[in-house]
């Protein structure tokens, strides 16, 4: 599916109106070993997340684009603390939720919750699909038994599952169905914080709006604070407030959606936005092709992670990363290009 | 938000995932042998009273030796007892070793497989290298060292077998684990905040048990033979009780006069154990997970 970009959008909250951050990153790392040693830590170790700031408002989407092995995912694993940060924070409500332990762990755990990428995968083979349902209500308290079974039905209608499939197994549901499931699953705690990754990556194309309106419902209804992952613009561009476009563990953009789909700074930016494929005959395009492969995760450059393949590099982008540079409120990027004046290079000849 | 529409295969009556396994294991003719031969030996194990002709531990030291006649079908053994009638009784102790051998260890293998698998780092480190130093020594030699220690009795082959069997389902168990943990269920399960537990017995074992299951099917066959073993070699049940190994031993004296005294006992396991075999290589096929289900209409 693509977005018309040259059309304006209705946004459904503006930088103003944004109220008080709920989750908070705060210059995030987190490394991976790569080989477990006998004694020690281990020599090797992949840099997933190399110091990401982010904020999720109630009400707001915020994208998290890029390419594959950027760090993204693990993005959201540190939100939904299925993985600890090495340094930095991860606050929610202001507090550290690494701290959270017990019942405050559990609550924690309630508030935020995640849709996986592979529906195939992130359903119990094992389970019925009321069971399933039944033991997440159970152990976070949240229906009696009389309850239960009004719940469970409220919670299939609300994904657009009829109630009777309820007693079925996942294999016998077809990939949207699941992912309708999986979002059931993660509604079922009433989350005020959804971490989405790639949730339509793994679907047909032909189902994915259906699962991206779905989601875009939910998030206004519940006025959820919602993460969302994923490398393709198009839908980012439909589904988001605000957009952060990452590389190898670095923010390197950020801005509001609008402002980065009309206006993209950072060469790696527009590089992307120019692979878009827009349904328009005869309109010439430049694109900008990028050469090389992504570099290793395994070493951290101390200049911009993009200079290998970066079309426009300058000599000292290798050894120093760009402070930020604001042209305008809401939109940052991370680029010398703009410290030096120089002019990014033309994406469009319309 | 409309209901999208169920795939049309799918009729409103539940779906029951063993009934349907067990439909594809009596499609195999191995696996419906297996499953009659398995089932008639139940049924022996179960009736044994009634069905055998003679009293097994009733002595006619007039009739030593007898070879098959229409009144023993079998023979008589060095002491005139009826062999049909101790092969049917021995039935029963054959299936008791199996199935509680067998259930011990599956029990005890997929608990510290599964804590091994899921929890990793130095638990895993340590579980581990004790199931490779039981794995290191050939099972019925660690199992003649523990009734050697314990001292020849029924209770006792229980207790050695099970110590010695549980350590190969730990070792497939925690494989199964670890491939699990990392799918996105079971992360699910985490960013749920269900606790390890309830991930280890709920989520993840229910999981990993087709493949204990082929195993369990197939390790009662070897059970039943190292039971014979140990009962061989005078270190497991104790005569006169009636035990398949236990009558290969004491007719071996009479290899060569009474061959009859050793074949027939010998004939049981045989077809025992084979039975067994055969049902959990059918189990395996039905069990397969590359096979897709799929649900006739």
């Amino acid at each position: 599916m693509s977005a018309q970009l040259s059309g304006t959008k209705k946004r459904h909250s503006t930088p103003g109106e944004a109220g008080a951050p709920l989750v908070q990153l705060r210059a995030v790392y987190k490394a991976f070993p790569l080989q477990q040693r006998l004694l020690g830590p281990s020599r090797h170790w992949v840099y997933a997340v190399n110091g990401v700031d982010l904020q999720l408002t109630p009400g707001r989407t915020v994208g998290l684009v890029g390419e594959s092995g950027s760090g993204k995912s693990t993005v959201g694993k540190l939100i939904c603390r299925l993985e600890l940060p090495d340094s930095g924070q991860v606050l929610y409500d202001g507090q550290d939720v690494t701290r959270f332990r017990g019942a405050a762990l559990r609550a924690y755990h309630r508030q935020v919750q995640m849709v996986f990428q592979n529906p195939y995968a992130a359903l119990n083979p094992r389970k019925r699909v009321d069971s399933m349902l039944r033991e997440v209500l159970k152990v976070h308290r949240l229906a009696g038994c009389s309850q239960m079974e009004e719940r469970l039905v409220q919670l299939l209608e609300q994904v657009g599952l009829p109630a009777e499939s309820r007693h079925r197994f996942p294999f016998e549901f077809s990939g949207g169905q699941r992912q309708r499931l999986c979002i059931a699953r993660a509604l079922a705690v009433e989350p005020r914080v959804l971490v989405c990754d790639e949730p339509v990556s793994a679907l047909d194309v032909s189902i994915q709006a259906q699962i991206l309106h779905l989601l875009k419902t939910i998030q206004q209804k519940n006025q959820l604070a919602m993460l969302f992952i994923s490398h393709d613009l198009s839908v980012v561009y439909h589904m988001c407030d605000e957009v952060l476009i990452m590389y190898l563990g670095k923010i390197v953009e950020r801005g509001e959606a609008e402002r980065i789909f009309s206006q993209p700074l950072h060469p790696y930016t527009r590089a992307l936005l120019s692979a878009i494929p827009v349904a328009e005959p005869g309109r010439k395009r430049e694109r900008i092709v990028l050469h090389g492969e992504i570099p290793s995760a395994t070493r951290r450059p101390p200049g911009c992670p993009f200079y290998s393949r970066c079309p426009q590099r300058l000599p000292h982008c290798q050894t120093e990363f760009p402070p930020a540079h604001s042209p305008q409120t809401g939109h940052t990027v991370w680029c010398w290009l703009y410290r030096e004046g120089h002019q990014p290079i033309r994406m469009d000849q319309s | 938000m409309s209901a999208t529409a169920l795939p049309t295969t799918s009729n409103p009556a539940r779906f029951s995932y063993w009934r349907y396994v067990l439909g594809r294991v009596f499609r195999s003719p191995t696996g419906l042998i297996g499953a009659c031969i398995v089932a008639l030996a139940v049924l022996v194990a179960v009736f044994a009273p009634q069905i055998a002709p003679y009293d097994p531990y009733q002595q006619h030291l007039s009739e030593t030796l007898r070879p098959p006649s229409p009144q023993h079908w079998l023979g008589q053994d060095d002491l005139g007892r009826d062999i049909l009638s101790r092969i049917i009784y021995g039935t029963r102790i054959s299936l008791k070793v199996g199935f509680v051998t067998v259930g011990v260890s599956a029990v005890f293998g997929m608990l510290i497989g599964g804590v091994a698998g899921y929890l990793g780092g130095w638990v895993d480190e340590i579980l581990m290298r004790i199931t490779d130093i039981l794995l290191a020594f050939p099972g019925i030699l660690l199992a003649i060292g523990i009734m050697a220690i314990l001292g020849p009795s029924f209770n006792n082959v229980l207790i050695a077998l099970s110590l010695v069997g549980w350590k190969s389902y730990a070792r497939l168990v925690r494989g199964e684990v670890l491939k699990e943990k990392e799918r996105e269920y079971v992360q699910a399960a985490r960013a749920l905040g269900f606790s390890r537990v309830r991930i280890i017995f709920f989520h993840l074992l229910p999981n990993t048990f087709n493949p204990v299951l082929v195993m369990a099917t197939l390790g009662m066959a070897s059970m039943i033979i190292t039971e014979a073993g140990l009962s061989f070699l005078g270190l497991g049940t104790q005569p006169p009780t009636p035990s398949w190994g236990g009558m290969l031993s004491e007719g071996r004296q009479y290899l060569l006069e009474a061959p009859h005294l050793t074949t027939f006992p010998g004939l049981a396991i045989m077809i025992l154990v084979l039975g067994f075999s055969f049902l959990g290589d059918a189990l395996r096929d039905a069990l397969d997970p590359h096979i897709k289900y799929y649900r006739e209409v």
